[in-house]
């Protein structure tokens, strides 16, 4: 169907940037289609890939902004491999998921993720930021037993995150709006859905796509990958759940016993281990597709989730051993990774968390498929 | 009166009518759905019908086998084939005939494939009886077929070439260096034609102009003696026929004599400007100039069109070489074969379409040629408006396809790989030029496809449209408004440069062409080959071949191959002393003709003329080198007197009561 | 004048030998099989005149044979090229055809009392022929020919049935290669093209030797060619049932950085004419083409392309089918692809599919310089696109680059100007 709005171009050397990124197959594709066509995911819903790289080799850039297609896809290579030009689709994709990124981000901030240069001097920075803080905040520290709250207060960490919560709350939500008026312009241009179809649609998606990730299930032949995506995503959430329990059973006093935060953080570490080494091995191994050209933006999410999941675990053990300035000293580092992932997440390649869920509601209320 | 009625003249073997009739099964071409077996039970139950017989493939070697046994051992005199039209096999069951002790002339051959099996393929029973009847008509002609002797003409060893463009040029060296004499006449007063002015043909390797294709064969034929090149030169009159033409070219006035030394003074004081039809309309020209740099003639010419004689040039002519009174010649050649090298015209769009002709920024792709051609109007310089531009829309398929109203229906073939290679080229130049292809297909068939890849690589735009995109020309602002098809998005293209990709057209002239030499035009407009797959360099007029663009459009390179394929067809005819042609034509009943004329004047051959008899009277008189047997003047005659050979009233009438005979 | 020697009995090198033989210069034309035609024999209708392909054709080879400056080396290959132009010393093996030339008349009794069933090459396997054969009816030299690797008596000394049915007493079992040696003072070769048919995309992505319902465009040809195996129905090979509805798919094996970067330039049209030919003896019968730039390019190619859109109903979707999958019962087949005018992606079942695969040359040995492209170097790609960069030797036709038969046929006569200048000169 044609679209009722004029694109005027605008942006002739988008090309360019995203050769930048990775998409260097946009010199190549003449338009056949069989990405698109082999997708496995194509068959639930159209992962319109062929239309994506056109969009960009001919300078849309709104259009390529506002296109849900690279959340659809998981990179599991399959378009790569049946290109007739070599155009490396997946690598497009990727590319342009890594551009949306960018620009919705406040400021292009996000940029930096993917700048070697000025990934170190952020990371330095956080660095600081995090040493200064818990120079600043550390308490006595005790040391013939090992006292958590000794080397800096529950109160004060549960304010600073309070205050990252926030952080992460707001400067997301400006990052969807951002998405949202791209897409709204893209694909949802002069259509209307009826209220009720975006709520059956988010419930829809949250939870058979965000919990239970099954459009990478329908990937036959996949399935270790995604136990491990499974792993990571419900090690994020229990980890995260953790902190919640602990954090309001000790604001509003309910008294939970410390045992069942810790216990749910301990079963989400594994699972958030479990899928890091297995990514791990996977980008060191370089076989399967999406593992075959790792970025920056690939080893610093990984990187930062084992840091903290490691991390963390060797708090537990060094606290079961009463070990207590080596605990003092992994749980600053503990600390200094969350900050690390907490800060960059909605900038980093982390956020495809929140961008991909959205980005499969949107197509999934505007982009309705006839049958 | 009835068929048995018409006696048969003339001399057969014997005295009595012996008939074969030979039905083809044609693979199933007629027996999937005529009842072969049928027809040839009928025909045997014919009246002089002696023998009837069936095959698969009546034109194969068995085939052709059991037709010269039969000849021989039934005795037969007139023979009948039920296949397919006389087109293609005639002359393979002539030779038969031949082969067997016959005249190849008492053959009759009846279309029941094209004219039954085919046409009629849902009704079996229907075609069967249709094939009776066409067989019983074909043996009611046959019994009055005559024998008829082939006539045979003297062949001039030289030919004519007319054009001279790269097609042309090429028929000429080959030939030329084949050791015939050449006589090419060329119309515009240098050669070389539009390939001389298509700029750099190549992205990569050696680079190659159209210019410096046209200067190496130039250079080859003007060396060789057997060639002679007559430029600003027409051909006026084709008299005679295949082996033996007699030409009149008239030979227009240069008013400039070969004293010119090019020194360029006569050009600055011609006060008369004109447009520059060798740059397509970029910039000007004088009455007095010289076509391109390095042509050949490299000479000044004055064109009489634009030219008010004012006589200032010949004031300041150094040389003298100046004559305004120079006058018109003539002068005729005796050529045995012709080549047609008449080229194309590129295509012209009318005022408005696509913003063509509104805006300096909308130009055709032959213009951009000119401009990117190191020898053109800016030295090779992309300069429009003053400015470089930097967003360039080529927009294809102009003329072509039907995307506008004027536009041809046909595919011109070359444009989207020639249109490809100018944006390669301008992406070489001009790194940072954003350039747009709006195309509908993109048609680099062959090893062309390379240029396609290079130009994704290359990063110029593809843009695909089933609607014609529009032009819209604002107050210094060009933009382009296209549907692409493939992402259905509604673009506007902001463009510093428009580029019309025109196609190729068959030549205002044509239609004089085609009287002049007697040649036929396709749907097209282009010349017609013979045949479009296996005799796609002759045309239908015997001794007529057809080289280069003049069939239709074809790159550079193409030309140049159909050139040297014209060139093995002349050469064929020139390496011959004589030549034999069918009997097939029209004759004169001198006690019938009354000698009105209109024969005459309605040939369209010019083969008939009136001639005096000893008593005075005037009668027609057919050349039977010259007839082409079509039946024209049988058909005007006024008192019968004009017949066809094979086609005479005594074969045709008892050949229409048969259908009556059921 | 030497004689000019052409390699490839196809429609180019039929047309390069009439056009030297009929300047008066002897010809030698060398075909590897044992009947000339080539390709062009095999089809069935030609586009866009829909002139019944073996009907033009015929006639030619009839004249090539009948021609008293040509002499047919049918059955033959070359050896060894020595020599420079104007002077190359040649020598051609006659192969056994185990059958006496001078006595058979190809009355064919041979082939119907021979037992040893072959799959048939005319018909590219899609029928059987026997070991003693006649490629097709009209076949030149019409001669017939032992093919020893499935003859009886040569693989188990048993049999002799053509010795004992022959009239004409030709059979020779004795008979041995012969090889001549040949002064020409030109060699123009013309060897044609095959599909490139052995490479994986074929069998992985389209099933292709997997899935009974999916042909070449060849194997098509032969199927709707009234002399082909079926008489010119269309009967699936799976249960030789006319299908309700033909996808076309073009590109395959070309355009395709893996193998084969050139368009092969004859599919689109191949595959318009062959949806017209269904349509026209069927019209119930679906025809959908898959195409990516429909390249009717040649004279009076768009407008028959224009016809089968409009006067046929033939349906053309904008995509290239990414794969194929049959259903394993009724071994229709679903074809998944993207149509590119809806960016949609869709499965539709089809009860036959034909690949219009890509071609490559039929490479004569080491006797041509072969480019990157696989086709043979030529000299000048302007000046003198049929010359070899060795002198004296012309590549032309499917050798040269991808082209149709007009083109073919415009090499040819090039070829044969080209080479008669040399002739003329030795």
């Amino acid at each position: 169907m044609l679209s009722p709005k004029y694109v005027v171009l605008k942006k002739p050397d988008l090309s360019n940037e995203l050769i930048k990124l990775g998409g260097d197959g946009i010199k190549k594709c003449y338009q056949c289609g069989t990405c698109t066509a082999i997708c496995p995911l194509s068959k639930t819903q159209t992962v319109a890939v062929r239309r994506m790289i056109k969009k960009v080799q001919l300078g849309l850039e709104e259009e390529v902004l506002g296109d849900p297609a690279p959340w659809l896809c998981y990179f599991c290579g399959d378009c790569n491999e049946t290109c007739p030009k070599d155009a490396t689709p997946g690598n497009i994709m990727d590319a342009v998921r890594k551009y949306q990124i960018i620009n919705y981000s406040i400021g292009k901030f996000a940029k930096i993720f993917y700048d070697k240069a000025y990934a170190l001097v952020s990371l330095v920075v956080m660095t600081i930021i995090g040493l200064l803080g818990m120079y600043i905040f550390h308490g006595e520290m005790v040391t013939n037993v090992v006292d958590i709250d000794s080397f800096i207060s529950s109160e004060i960490l549960h304010d600073a995150g309070l205050v990252l919560l926030a952080y992460i709350v707001v400067v997301m939500l400006v990052h969807l709006v951002n998405m949202y008026r791209y897409t709204k312009r893209a694909i949802g241009y002069g259509k209307s859905a009826p209220l009720g179809r975006w709520i059956s649609e988010f419930f829809r998606i949250l939870i058979k796509e965000a919990l239970f990730q099954s459009r990478l299930l329908c990937e036959e032949g996949r399935s270790a990958r995604y136990f491990a995506h499974i792993g990571v995503i419900w090690g994020f959430i229990l980890l995260f759940a953790a902190t919640g329990i602990h954090f309001i059973s000790d604001s509003f006093g309910l008294g939970v016993p410390e045992t069942v935060p810790r216990l749910v953080g301990i079963i989400g570490g594994i699972g958030l281990l479990y899928g890091g080494i297995y990514y791990l091995i996977r980008r060191f191994e370089k076989k399967e597709l999406y593992a075959k050209a790792s970025h920056l933006h690939d080893w610093w999410l990984l990187a930062l989730a084992l840091g903290s999941g490691i991390s963390g675990f060797l708090v537990t053990i060094f606290m079961y051993a009463n070990m207590a300035m080596a605990t003092y000293i992994f749980y600053g580092i503990h600390l200094l990774f969350v900050f690390y992932l907490i800060v960059s997440a909605p900038f980093s390649k982390l956020v495809h968390m929140i961008y991909r869920p959205f980005a499969l509601w949107f197509a999934s209320v505007w982009e309705v498929e006839e049958v | 009166m009835s068929s048995e009625e018409v006696k048969v003249e003339g001399a057969c073997p014997t005295d009595e009518v012996r008939i074969g009739v030979y039905v083809c099964h044609c693979g199933l071409n007629i027996a999937g759905v005529i009842n072969v077996k049928e027809v040839v039970e009928y025909a045997q139950k014919l009246p002089n019908v002696v023998s009837a017989k069936e095959y698969i493939f009546m034109c194969s070697a068995p085939g052709q086998d059991l037709i010269r046994e039969d000849i021989k051992k039934c005795k037969l005199n007139r023979v009948v084939i039920a296949a397919c039209g006389p087109e293609m096999h005639e002359p393979t069951f002539r030779a038969v005939l031949e082969e067997a002790g016959l005249n190849p002339y008492v053959l009759e051959m009846v279309s029941i494939r094209e004219g039954s099996s085919w046409v009629h393929y849902e009704d079996p029973e229907a075609a069967t009886e249709k094939a009776k009847d066409m067989v019983r008509m074909a043996v009611a002609r046959a019994r009055n077929l005559e024998p008829l002797e082939k006539m045979s003409g003297e062949v001039k060893q030289r030919a004519l070439i007319v054009g001279g463009g790269i097609a042309g040029l090429a028929s000429a060296l080959d030939l030329a260096e084949r050791g015939f004499e050449v006589h090419i006449v060329e119309k515009k007063p240098v050669l070389g034609g539009h390939a001389a002015r298509m700029g750099q043909l190549n992205v990569e390797g050696r680079k190659v102009s159209g210019k410096d294709l046209v200067d190496y064969l130039v250079k080859k034929v003007k060396d060789n003696p057997n060639v002679h090149i007559y430029t600003n030169a027409e051909v006026t009159k084709v008299d005679g026929s295949i082996g033996n033409f007699t030409i009149t070219v008239k030979l227009k006035p240069r008013y400039v004599n070969d004293k010119c030394t090019s020194c360029g003074k006569c050009v600055e004081v011609c006060p008369v400007t004109a447009p520059n039809e060798y740059e397509y309309g970029i910039g000007e020209r004088k009455a007095i100039f010289l076509p391109f740099e390095g042509a050949y003639p490299n000479q000044y010419v004055i064109d009489p069109e634009t030219c008010t004689f004012c006589g200032k040039c010949v004031e300041v002519c150094p040389e003298g070489a100046i004559n305004l009174d120079e006058k018109e010649k003539e002068i005729t050649l005796e050529v045995g074969g012709i080549i047609l090298a008449t080229g194309h015209d590129p295509y012209e769009p009318p005022v408005g379409e696509y913003g063509y002709g509104l805006s300096p920024k909308v130009i055709t792709l032959h213009q951009l040629k000119r401009l990117l051609s190191e020898d053109g109007p800016t030295k090779g310089e992309l300069v429009i408006d003053g400015k470089r531009p930097r967003n360039i829309v080529f927009i294809s398929c102009v003329g072509s396809l039907g995307t506008t109203p004027n536009a041809n229906q046909y595919c011109s073939r070359m444009c989207c790989s020639a249109s490809l290679l100018e944006a390669l080229h301008i992406k070489e130049k001009y790194p940072d030029a954003q350039v747009f292809f709006v195309h509908k297909d993109v048609r680099t068939y062959g090893k062309d496809e390379n240029l396609y890849w290079k130009a994704i690589d290359n990063l110029v735009k593809f843009v695909r449209f089933e609607e014609s995109p529009k032009v819209t020309v604002g107050k210094g602002e060009v933009k382009v408004e296209v549907e692409e098809s493939t992402i259905q998005e509604r673009l506007v293209i902001p463009a510093d440069l428009v580029v019309l990709v025109t196609g190729m057209e068959p030549p205002k002239e044509i239609e004089e062409l085609r009287s002049l030499f007697k040649v036929g035009c396709g749907g097209d407009g282009f010349l017609k080959e013979a045949h479009l797959k296996l005799n796609p360099v002759e045309s239908l007029t015997g001794g007529i071949y057809l080289a280069g663009t003049a069939t239709g459009p074809k790159s550079i390179a193409e030309s140049i191959v159909a050139g040297s394929a014209a060139a093995a067809k002349a050469a064929s005819l020139l390496s011959k002393d004589t030549i034999e042609v069918e009997p097939i034509v029209a004759v004169v009943d001198e006690d019938k003709c009354s000698g009105c004329g209109i024969c005459v004047s309605i040939c369209p051959y010019g083969a008939i003329s009136l001639e005096k008899k000893e008593d005075g009277t005037r009668v027609s008189k057919v050349d039977p080198m010259l007839c082409q047997g079509c039946g024209t003047c049988g058909a005007a005659c006024p008192s019968a007197a004009i017949q066809q050979n094979s086609y005479k009233d005594k074969q045709i009438i008892p050949q229409i009561l048969a259908v009556f005979e059921r | 004048m030497k004689p000019v020697m052409v390699v490839g009995g196809g429609i180019s090198g039929i047309q390069a030998a009439l056009d030297l033989a009929d300047q008066g210069i002897k010809v030698y034309l060398v075909e590897k099989t044992p009947s000339i035609g080539g390709r062009m024999a095999q089809l069935d209708k030609t586009f866009p005149t829909l002139d019944c392909s073996s009907c033009i054709l015929t006639p030619k080879m009839v004249e090539v044979a009948r021609h008293e400056n040509i002499e047919i080396l049918a059955y033959s290959e070359v050896l060894e090229i020595n020599g420079e132009a104007g002077n190359f010393k040649v020598k051609v093996r006659k192969k056994p055809r185990y059958v006496d030339v001078t006595k058979c008349t190809g009355c064919g009794v041979c082939m119907k009392y021979c037992p040893s069933k072959v799959p048939d090459e005319f018909n590219l396997g899609l029928s059987e022929r026997k070991a003693i054969y006649i490629p097709f009816p009209q076949a030149i030299p019409l001669k017939a020919t032992i093919d020893a690797e499935h003859c009886l008596w040569f693989q188990k000394n048993i049999c002799r049935n053509c010795e004992k049915f022959c009239p004409a007493k030709a059979i020779d079992y004795e008979q041995k290669p012969e090889d001549i040696e040949l002064n020409v003072a030109a060699i123009i070769f013309a060897t044609g093209y095959e599909l490139i048919a052995d490479h994986s995309l074929l069998t992985d992505q389209y099933g292709y030797g997997r899935y009974a319902n999916v042909y070449t465009n060849l194997e098509f040809e032969r199927l709707v060619s009234a002399t082909g195996p079926t008489g010119g129905e269309i009967l699936r090979r799976s249960d030789g049932r006319k299908p309700k509805n033909i996808a076309f798919i073009q590109c395959v094996c070309s355009r395709d950085i893996r193998m084969n970067p050139n368009c092969s330039s004859i599919c689109c049209m191949a595959s318009v004419k062959e949806g017209i030919l269904v349509r026209e003896h069927h019209p119930d019968i679906e025809v959908t083409i898959f195409y990516m730039d429909l390249r009717a390019f040649g004279k009076g190619y768009q407008e028959f392309y224009d016809r089968a859109k409009e006067e046929f109903g033939i349906r053309f979707v904008r995509s290239k089918p990414a794969t194929i999958v049959e259903n394993p019962e009724t071994k229709n087949l679903i074809l998944y692809y993207e149509d590119t005018h809806a960016s949609r992606y869709k499965a539709e079942e089809f009860e036959m599919v034909v690949l219009a695969v890509g071609v490559k040359p039929v490479v004569p040995d080491s006797f041509v310089p072969i480019g990157e492209d696989m086709f043979a170097q030529v000299k000048d790609p302007y000046l003198d696109p049929v010359a070899s960069p060795k002198p004296g030797i012309y590549v032309i036709g499917m050798l040269n680059s991808p082209k149709d038969i007009p083109d073919s046929v415009i090499q040819g006569s090039a070829a044969a100007m080209k080479a008669s200048i040399l002739a003329c000169k030795s």
